[in-house]
């Protein structure tokens, strides 16, 4: 086994993918803690607290897609 | 037979044919044509493996390999049908391109059928409303109350037709990949490209019609009010304009990426689906075990969401190229609204 460019892409790839996986995880569980917080300080407000924790999610998990739609894009 | 990775189109495209074929001819020679399937849709492999050494068709079968093989799963549907029944072995330029003009013909599908739901719910509107009528007219209001609490009541009813009109398009083609033989448009980055640098002009168009060429210049420069910030604009205008162009990159990709991945981890278990029921029969039929059935409403979820992320998205952009005096008092009003 040649260690030529496709196998250092090959390797490289999802050790890249697993570091976005893990950033994108810490930032949800924050950004979900916090709302979860808020909810139970102010429980009429869970609504809209809800709604923003879900497009705040979208975002975050965006930067995980990229990572991953990279992989298929390439090969 | 060894097993090994097959593309869900191959396998699920000969079996098509082999149903067909068989219902059209006896049974006998459905027998031989699914031996030379098998043999068929074993040789074409990803690249990386070498289990083809078993079969004496490898040579024929892999002489004939499409391109489509390093391409990661995906559930054929209707044209990919069509085109494996009569077109895959013919030369005409029509006949080639014809899966090119996917993204195209499903669009237009979708659009199709919003238009015709709606103009038959909406012909002659009553006052107390049919059930049709009804839900296109809780839809329309909804959208109204969710995107005039950003943009505010004075710009809503200017830019909520493109916002609206948005918002369905993607929802309704992120939610046709639920339907079966039916692909999302979405998931093809000619689709969410298009979307995003239709957003991207429109919201250039609309800084430039409300303030003026020289005052989205002097946006973009960042508003420089005294003597330091005029020195550093420069700067803060190129910082700006990048900002600006990677504003429709990360909502084209955002989107393609969601539903993409969506549609590969459904073919994924298909496949898997598919391999199980080959291990149980011994020959390959057209249906599996449906493994993917709980991914569905994962879609359902994340078309919703993506949907709505990219109209909110393109709100809030309008809603900064806007003159800023009037878009905090607009927030103001929608807040006094809301608060009642």
């Amino acid at each position: 086994m040649a260690f030529d460019a496709t196998t250092a892409v090959s390797i490289a790839y999802p050790i890249g993918l697993g570091i976005a996986a893990l950033g994108s995880g810490m930032g949800l569980g924050k950004a979900v803690a916090s709302a979860m917080e808020a909810m139970g300080r102010q429980p009429e407000a869970s609504g809209k607290i809800q709604t923003g924790m879900i497009i705040g999610c979208a975002f975050i998990e965006a930067l995980t897609i990229y990572a991953l739609i990279s992989v298929f894009l390439v090969k | 037979m060894d097993s090994g990775t097959f593309t869900v189109q191959q396998i699920s495209n000969q079996s098509f044919i082999l149903l067909a074929d068989e219902a059209a001819t006896g049974s006998e020679t459905a027998q031989e044509t699914a031996a030379a399937a098998a043999a068929h849709g074993e040789a074409l492999h990803h690249e990386g493996e070498a289990v083809e050494a078993a079969h004496g068709e490898e040579a024929h079968a892999a002489g004939e390999a499409h391109e489509k093989d390093s391409h990661p799963p995906e559930v054929p549907n209707f044209m990919t049908l069509i085109h494996a029944k009569y077109f895959h072995h013919s030369t005409k330029v029509f006949d080639q391109a014809f899966l090119g003009l996917e993204g195209l013909i499903f669009s237009a599908i979708g659009v199709i059928f919003v238009t015709v739901l709606v103009r038959r719910a909406m012909r002659r509107p009553t006052l107390i409303p049919s059930p049709l009528q009804n839900l296109i007219e809780v839809y329309v209001e909804g959208m109204h109350k969710f995107f005039g609490g950003i943009l505010g009541p004075k710009h809503i009813d200017r830019f909520f037709p493109f916002l609206i009109a948005l918002f369905t398009f993607i929802l309704v083609n992120n939610l046709m990949g639920l339907v079966p033989l039916m692909k999302p448009s979405t998931s093809m980055i000619q689709t969410t490209g298009a979307l995003a640098i239709l957003t991207f002009i429109y919201v250039q168009y609309v800084g430039i019609k409300d303030n003026g060429i020289g005052g989205w210049l002097y946006h973009l420069a960042g508003s420089p009010q005294g003597v330091i910030m005029w020195v550093m604009s420069p700067l803060f205008f190129v910082l700006h304009v990048i900002g600006e162009l990677a504003k429709p990159l990360s909502l084209a990709l955002r989107l393609f990426g969601n539903v993409l991945g969506k549609d590969i981890l459904l073919g994924a278990f298909v496949v898997i689906g598919l391999t199980i029921m080959y291990a149980f029969l011994g020959n390959y039929t057209w249906f599996g075990i449906p493994l993917q059935l709980p991914f569905f409403f994962l879609g359902l979820l994340l078309g919703l969401i993506q949907a709505v992320v990219f109209a909110l998205l393109a709100s809030i952009y309008i809603l900064l190229m806007l003159p800023h005096d009037d878009h905090e008092h607009g927030h103001d009003e929608a807040h006094h609204a809301e608060a009642h």
